[in-house]
């Protein structure tokens, strides 16, 4: 998972590297696909719409996997404008973005992006005479947003006013303050676009960690969680704001996290409680299990932390089945939801922006209303009886994994056996008269992963008697 | 300034769309246009003058500090020295009354000097009293291929 760095702390090698990607992903005419985009939908949808801010975390996120294609050790650094104002600032440097424009509002003539370098030419602007040079105008047009404006907007509730605020007092200052490109709607052919909007990104992921329990995104009647966002409503998942309200499953995360996101944990179903702790504020801890078969499960914490449990899946870090704060013993969380078959993932986290504590988390199927017995793998062997005629007993067992398995009966019951699975009842896969001791069954088999169901009956339909049956993985 | 927003609303954003400019006549292969940007604005609403300045005209400026297209040719096109000139009905630009009432709208691009003034004048007579904005600024014009598209709002308050 890459970290986005404030860019004032960059290497000199990792600025290096950074540029050297952008420019390649200029020379091969990317990065003006990008500029396009932007134009092309500037009053379409992207700005001045609950869009504005998931539209442009999907629009940094792509061009961050562009450019780490060409090199992986690349991420899109964030310019903190509330502390790095001043052009003399690194970031204006000859090593970076390059200085003001000559005069201020003409063309930029330093750094690597100036025109002279023959490497970058604005081929996507919005009206024909526009200059083909990356203009700029620093500090000309207005002032930089100071920090007091921007905790101002960090306090807004709920997303609705958060965004209007942050886009309009803040994020549109910043384009103003630098000028020239930056200021049309081909404003990515400043590469600074970039560094300016992945503050805003942050912003907007720092504003959700100070108020948890606001909904991350809010639709303004024209969008909704779902609505699919131009130019990718064509793709076969296209991205939607419900999609993107959660920067940490799009792989990538800010220096500014206080805590790093840790490694994946795996759960078993059923297995005791995994202990844990969330050790500083603001940590995020994530949980993968399997969910083998479709069933109810409950996802329970327990201890002494206030704890916020969210749930995603199948398959998808991002996309969110449900939440809950306090539906546990005390302020723990507790989540009964009816899952299909699939990998889930669970992200704990405190409810306090600023909490600390212990914790426990399990995950358990719930027991299923009337339906077969389960018979354990490798454990005791289960006895029966079958009382009366045409009678016949069914069992289920789960194969976790892939291996070969031996059912079988004993007892002096002349047992016939019948395999079916995996998940599902009626799918045939052996059947058994007396393969076992005696008159007993036994049915070996290589089996993968699921539910399996095991059918006794007598051989004869009138026969009646006491069985044991026993699973082996062997 | 609430009337100032409330008159940009008018006079730019209301066609957002991209421009496919055109020329009048037979599909002439050179679009002729201004590109024009708003340095101050007045207005005499009630008997209040109210007046501001531009700091800069981008596309994320506050309206109506912005960039904008003007035509240079066709019927509703603006040459140098030659007024526009339309009498129509526009809702109250005071944002308080939203009546339909008598407005006269001139705009102007002439040359001074080595430059290019922008002078747009709306009058709205309101029974014995006659409300007035007037925005100045500055023009390029400009020469493009017909069929290049022009990603720019459009200046004026009237549709094509």
């Amino acid at each position: 998972m890459g970290m986005r760095k404030n860019q004032s702390t960059l290497t000199a090698d990792e600025k290096s590297r950074f540029i050297n990607a952008v420019l390649q992903l200029k020379a091969n005419g990317i990065y003006d696909r990008y500029v396009q985009h932007h134009r092309d939908l500037f009053n379409s949808g992207i700005h001045n719409t609950a869009l504005f801010l998931p539209w442009h975390r999907e629009f940094l996120r792509r061009l961050e996997l562009d450019l780490q294609a060409i090199d992986p050790s690349v991420n899109l650094p964030y310019w903190d404008w509330t502390v790095d104002r001043a052009l003399t600032s690194s970031f204006w440097g000859n090593d970076f973005m390059g200085g003001n424009g000559v005069p201020s509002g003409g063309a930029v003539q330093t750094g690597p992006f100036a025109f002279s370098t023959g490497r970058w030419t604005l081929t996507i602007r919005d009206n024909p005479a526009a200059r083909v040079e990356l203009t700029r105008a620093i500090g000309s047009g207005s002032s930089l947003p100071t920090t007091n404006a921007v905790l101002r907007a960090l306090s807004r509730v709920p997303f609705s006013s958060f965004t209007v605020e942050l886009e309009n007092l803040i994020h549109n200052i910043v384009h103003v303050w630098i000028g020239g490109s930056a200021g049309t709607r081909s404003s990515p052919n400043d590469p600074a676009f970039f560094l300016l909007h992945c503050n805003v990104d942050r912003l907007w992921a720092e504003w959700q960690k100070l108020h948890p329990t606001e909904s991350p995104f809010q639709g303004d009647g024209q969008f909704n969680v779902n609505s699919p966002m131009p130019p990718w409503e064509n793709e076969i998942t296209p991205p939607t704001p419900g999609r993107v309200s959660g920067y940490i499953p799009m792989e990538y995360h800010y220096d500014t996290d206080i805590a790093v996101p840790e490694a994946i944990v795996d759960l078993t179903v059923g297995a005791p409680s995994h202990q844990a702790n969330i050790g500083q504020a603001g940590e995020f801890d994530w949980y993968r299990f399997v969910s083998p078969v479709a069933s109810t499960y409950t996802l329970e914490t327990q201890g002494p932390s206030d704890i916020w449990m969210s749930l995603y899946g199948p398959g998808s870090q991002s996309a969110l089945v449900t939440e809950d704060d306090d539906s546990g013993e005390g302020s723990n969380s507790r989540i009964v939801s009816n899952l299909s078959a699939g990998t889930y993932f669970i992200r704990i986290r405190h409810y306090q922006a600023a909490g600390t504590g212990n914790y426990s988390l399990s995950v358990n199927r719930n027991a299923q209303p009337p339906g077969p017995a389960e018979i354990v793998v490798n454990g005791p062997e289960v006895q029966g009886s079958i009382a009366a005629t045409n009678e016949s007993d069914v069992y289920l067992f789960n194969a976790s994994q892939t291996a070969t398995y031996t059912i079988t009966t004993s007892g002096n019951t002349d047992t016939f056996l019948t395999l079916n699975g995996p998940d599902n009842q009626n799918a045939f896969i052996s059947q058994d008269d007396d393969s076992g001791p005696g008159s007993n069954s036994q049915i070996i088999r290589v089996l993968t992963p699921g539910i399996y169901y095991v059918r006794i009956r007598h051989y004869s339909p009138t026969g009646t008697g006491n069985y044991g049956i026993s699973v082996r993985r062997t | 300034m609430k009337i100032s927003t409330t008159l940009l609303m008018v006079l730019i954003l209301t066609i957002p769309k991209p421009l496919l400019a055109q020329n009048s006549g037979t599909a002439p292969p050179i679009h002729k246009y201004w590109t024009c940007a708003i340095s101050s604005y007045d207005s005499w609403v009630n008997g209040k003058h109210q007046t501001a300045r531009c700091q800069a005209n981008t596309e994320y400026s506050a309206p109506p500090c912005r960039g904008f297209v003007v035509e240079y040719e066709g019927e509703k096109g603006i040459r140098p020295n030659v007024a526009y000139i339309e009498n129509t009905t526009m809702e109250s630009l005071d944002g308080i009354i939203k009546t339909m009432l008598p407005t006269v709208i001139r705009i102007e691009i002439n040359p001074v000097g080595d430059q290019y003034l922008y002078r747009h004048t709306i009058e709205q007579t309101n029974g014995a009293t006659t409300n007035q904005w007037v925005y100045n600024g500055f023009c390029q014009y400009n020469e493009a291929p017909a069929h290049e598209k022009i990603h720019m709002d459009h200046g004026l308050n009237i549709g094509r």
